[in-house]
């Protein structure tokens, strides 16, 4: 199920908030999320969510283990090891067992057959939030969950589930146990949730529609500049989407006593990659920070270990994305250009104006984008020539090809707009009681549009089935 | 205050929620009169019907049309887009398109220039010819193009009955416009909205399939005669660049019938098309299928005198199926019907007696009454149903009976065929069995109803599709 559909709106949040709130203890409180949950993933795959019950059972267990094992240092570490390697291998058989087997085809000739294998929705991120407990266990940062339904219940929590952030144990660890909700944080998680529909059903679906429109079009039709435009408008659906996405997440977790990190600081005003990525997926970044990049050594090494560290981080990045090669090559491409900032252009670019280096940034965001958007190699090859050595823009032959293309082209405006912070403006009114009248009224109403949108259109892409 | 004004939001929204699921759940409505079908409903939720994602999706489905103002909202989106779509579509394309029509307008000039000079070249060549001799040659050089002309306007006159022996005229590109593409893949070419075109590579397995059966049926029926009538339309020719599908001439060459009894609703040129159907609809209009009935009544009864249109009436707008899931608002166009001096017919629709096929003369006398017009007319309820089987009998004729076997577009004729046959039937194969309740044998029918003259009819759907397919 998406946040994004009627039957989220009509059926499942509002029967969750309903039953979550007729009860008064926590416990039972606890179970209404738990089987919300469970409905919620079910709902898009009814039988996968046992196989992400079984990796929680396996991670409670080895939990459970790694806690006994306290006073013997290697039985822990051989616990904690298989734990780690038995969740990993999960992620790695359904995920990337297909693409491993085509590439190994791909070099020694058709020797093995190519499984297929259904994907499971989310189980990147149910994946690295379970990692991120065994570890931090491991660690001694978190304490043991000894309750099963507690466990599952972190997981498979529905704003968290298919499209993150990722919720690290540690930040939730106590809430689980003990929190509290109140009507004014109720009301600030629907505020969050509201913003977050819009940003998806308003603004990203949108500008996606004018990126399909021409990737799927003739390229000599569109041009150099359809295709600029077609990669901005891109770079804007994946972050109208995926912040939309935080932003409901944050709301409903809220909602119901919960305080996520927040995963995006509007990363498109970064006036450099370091910058930017420390505004994007702030949680995926800082999970490889944290569980990859240090253990490895971070920057306290030798500079050749040092630039191996960031090669290995950031193909593992790309690769988290999806299996496919274009992600590998995004993230290498990410990879080099924070290697080269740290050296050399870093220094250059501080020096330059804000305007220039914010346009050289995006420059470098929108063309990874363009690398991350098409999977396939010769759309890559196409867009990436046209981009750079495409025809002369066409506006009769544009529209003949697709007259959509007005209605998408509408929304890149809203969005570069939006892209900038002025959503903190709202933030200030709503600290006066009649502003906050205003800002309830205004997000009431945006509710209402963002529901308009969803009964006209039937156009809402789902970015994150590769996730 | 603030735990008020946020207690209040939240309750507000909360509410608003689970009153929306209570109506679409505990109240469902039947019918959607915006997008003219059955409106969705739950699926029962079973173990079996959650697992298999069907309850999942009817869910959806019913939210979608369920939820109070779902409806109201989609129609307001709908607007709101192809007006502000619309209005930029205008505003971009309209330096283009009045070139195009400038240069369209420029290009007939030229030609009429050119006639005349032709002509008067002609005239002078004459004048000038100085001796008997030079005269003569020059007599016999006009004489043969005379001759050639006349072989052209008779190749024309041909053609416009719908005969075609093997010759007809290119495709006559009389315009610069061009096809734009809207989002649902309906193309719009100046103000008609159109299909794309399905050449004969396309269709020509699924052809073959039609014409076989219809060879083994002349074949087996030698005591019937048989007619065949394909209707071009917007799918058979490309307007901007010349292009036939090639279907009517491929159709023509396979099927085993003299020249004169399978004859085609021939379209040359866009100007033409426009006069002859719908913007919106994908069927002929008044103007067309008069045209079409004539050409009808020439090959069947040749000499027979046709009824003549008398008036043309607007009977109100039409937003046909081109434009449905498009953008109805936008594409909207007045229809009007023609009338003619009809004598009575006792009309039989599946068994059924009716007093009328089509509501034309209805809607007509509406107007003249000073009723207001139909906010969105629809070609089936003006000329008439797709009744699986139709039954006109015309006391006033001794022509004989005759079965139609046809889909929509014949619907147009049928009123003005039936006052020329003692007995016309019409059968729809799509919905005889749905619609009679009887399995349709072409064997036993012409056997029971002493048919002699059987036609065919219709447009490529009616030639592809299995359903049309007479076994």
């Amino acid at each position: 199920m998406v946040f994004s559909s009627l039957p989220f709106l009509f059926i499942f949040i509002s029967l969750t908030c309903l039953f979550y709130f007729a009860f008064r203890s926590l416990k039972w409180r606890n179970g209404v999320l738990l089987f919300a949950s469970l409905v919620f993933y079910s709902w898009g795959e009814p039988r996968l969510v046992l196989l992400m019950a079984l990796v929680v059972l396996a991670a409670w267990a080895g939990g459970l283990g790694i806690d006994a094992l306290k006073d013997r240092p290697k039985a822990r570490r051989a616990c904690f090891i298989g734990t780690v390697s038995l969740i990993t291998l999960n992620l790695a058989v359904f995920k990337y067992l297909g693409f491993l087997v085509s590439n190994i085809n791909g070099i020694f000739g058709p020797v093995l057959t190519v499984p297929v294998i259904e994907l499971p929705i989310g189980i990147s991120f149910y994946t690295f939030q379970i990692l991120s407990y065994v570890i931090d266990l491991y660690k001694g940062n978190v304490g043991v969950q000894k309750s099963f339904p507690r466990l599952l219940l972190y997981v498979s929590f529905f704003p968290q589930l298919i499209a993150g952030p990722i919720v690290r144990y540690s930040t939730v660890e106590s809430e689980i146990g003990r929190r509290k909700e109140d009507v004014n944080e109720i009301a600030w998680g629907l505020r969050r949730f509201i913003t977050g529909l819009a940003k998806k059903v308003i603004i990203s679906n949108g500008v996606a529609r004018f990126a399909e429109i021409v990737y799927a079009g003739d390229p000599q039709v569109y041009g150099r500049l359809m295709y600029w435009l077609a990669a901005i408008a891109y770079s804007l659906q994946l972050y109208f989407d995926f912040s939309g996405y935080s932003d409901m997440a944050i709301g409903l977790g809220r909602i119901f006593g919960f305080h996520f990190l927040e995963n995006f600081d509007h990363p498109y005003v970064s006036c450099s990659i370091t910058e930017f990525w420390r505004r994007w997926h702030i949680s995926l970044s800082t999970w490889f920070r944290d569980y990859i990049y240090i253990p490895l050594g971070g920057s306290r090494v030798s500079r050749g270990r040092w630039f191996f560290n960031i090669m290995v981080v950031w193909s593992l990045t790309g690769l988290w994305h999806g299996a496919s090669w274009n992600f590998v090559f995004w993230g290498l491409y990410y990879g080099l250009l924070l290697v080269l900032e740290k050296l050399v252009t870093g220094r250059l670019m501080a020096k330059l104006p804000r305007p220039i280096s914010w346009l050289i940034t995006m420059f470098i965001v929108i063309l990874g984008w363009t690398i991350f958007d098409l999977t396939d190699p010769a759309a890559l090859s196409t867009a990436l020539r046209t981009m750079f050595a495409g025809g002369p823009f066409r506006p009769m032959d544009v529209l003949a090809a697709n007259t959509g293309i007005i209605e998408g082209a509408f929304y890149i405006p809203l969005g570069l707009i939006f892209m900038f912070p002025v959503g903190k403006l709202f933030k200030k009114i709503e600290s006066s009681a009649p502003g906050l009248i205003l800002a309830n009224l205004w997000s009431a109403a945006l509710l209402v549009l963002c529901c308009v949108y969803m009964f006209g259109s039937s156009f809402n892409p789902f970015i994150y089935f590769r996730f | 205050m603030k735990t008020a004004v946020n207690a209040v939001f939240a309750a507000g929204v909360l509410t608003a929620l689970l009153t929306g699921l209570g109506k679409a759940a505990l109240l469902p409505e039947d019918i959607n009169e915006y997008e003219n079908r059955y409106m969705e409903q739950f699926a029962p939720l079973t173990v079996e019907s959650y697992l298999d994602g069907s309850f999942q999706e009817q869910a959806e489905k019913a939210l979608a049309d369920q939820l109070p103002w779902a409806i109201d909202a989609k129609k307001s989106y709908n607007t709101a887009v192809s007006g502000f779509t619309g209005s930029v579509f205008d505003a971009l394309t309209r330096g283009y398109r009045e070139a195009a029509a400038a240069e369209d307008a420029r290009r007939l000039e030229e030609e009429k220039k050119a006639e005349e000079e032709r002509l008067a070249a002609e005239e002078k060549a004459l004048q000038e010819a100085k001796d008997a001799e030079e005269r003569a040659a020059l007599e016999a050089k006009l004489e043969a193009e005379r001759q050639a002309r006349e072989a052209e306007i008779r190749l024309q006159n041909e053609l416009s009955r719908g005969i075609y022996r093997g010759v007809r005229n290119e495709v006559k590109v009389d315009s610069t416009e061009r096809y734009f593409t809207l989002p649902s893949g309906r193309l719009v070419y100046k103000e008609h909205l159109m299909y794309e075109n399905r050449f004969l590579a396309g269709e020509q397995k699924k052809l073959d399939d039609h014409i076989e059966a219809i060879n083994n049926l002349v074949e087996r029926h030698p005591e019937i005669t048989f007619y065949t009538y394909y209707i071009e339309k917007e799918t058979d020719v490309n307007f901007q660049t010349g292009e036939r599908s090639g279907i009517f001439e491929y159709l023509h060459d396979n099927i085993d019938l003299p020249d004169e009894n399978k004859r085609g609703f021939m379209i040359d040129r866009f100007s033409d098309f426009d006069a002859w159907f719908f913007k919106t609809d994908h069927h002929w209009c008044g103007t067309g299928s008069y045209r079409g009935y004539t050409q009808v009544l020439d090959m069947i009864l040749p000499g027979e005198t046709p009824l003549e249109p008398l008036e043309y009436t607007e009977i109100g707008k039409l937003s046909g199926s081109k434009a449905t899931g498009t953008d109805t608002e936008r594409y909207t166009e007045t229809v009007g019907v023609w009338s003619y001096d009809f004598k009575p017919v006792t009309i039989t629709l599946n068994g059924e007696k009716s007093s009328e096929y089509g509501r034309q003369l209805a809607y007509v006398q509406r107007i003249k009454d000073g009723g207001t017009p139909l906010e969105n007319a629809k070609y089936g309820a003006v000329y008439g149903p797709d009744s699986g089987e139709a039954i006109f009998e015309n006391p006033e004729s001794d022509n004989g009976s005759i079965l139609i076997l046809g889909e929509s577009y014949d619907n147009a004729l049928l009123m003005l065929l039936s006052q020329h046959f003692s007995t016309l039937y019409s059968v729809d194969l799509r919905n005889y069995k749905a619609q009679t309740g009887k399995v349709f044998s072409f064997d036993s029918y012409v056997k029971e109803h002493g048919i002699d003259r059987v036609l065919l009819i219709g447009n490529l759907d009616y030639y592809v599709l299995q359903a049309f397919i007479l076994k």
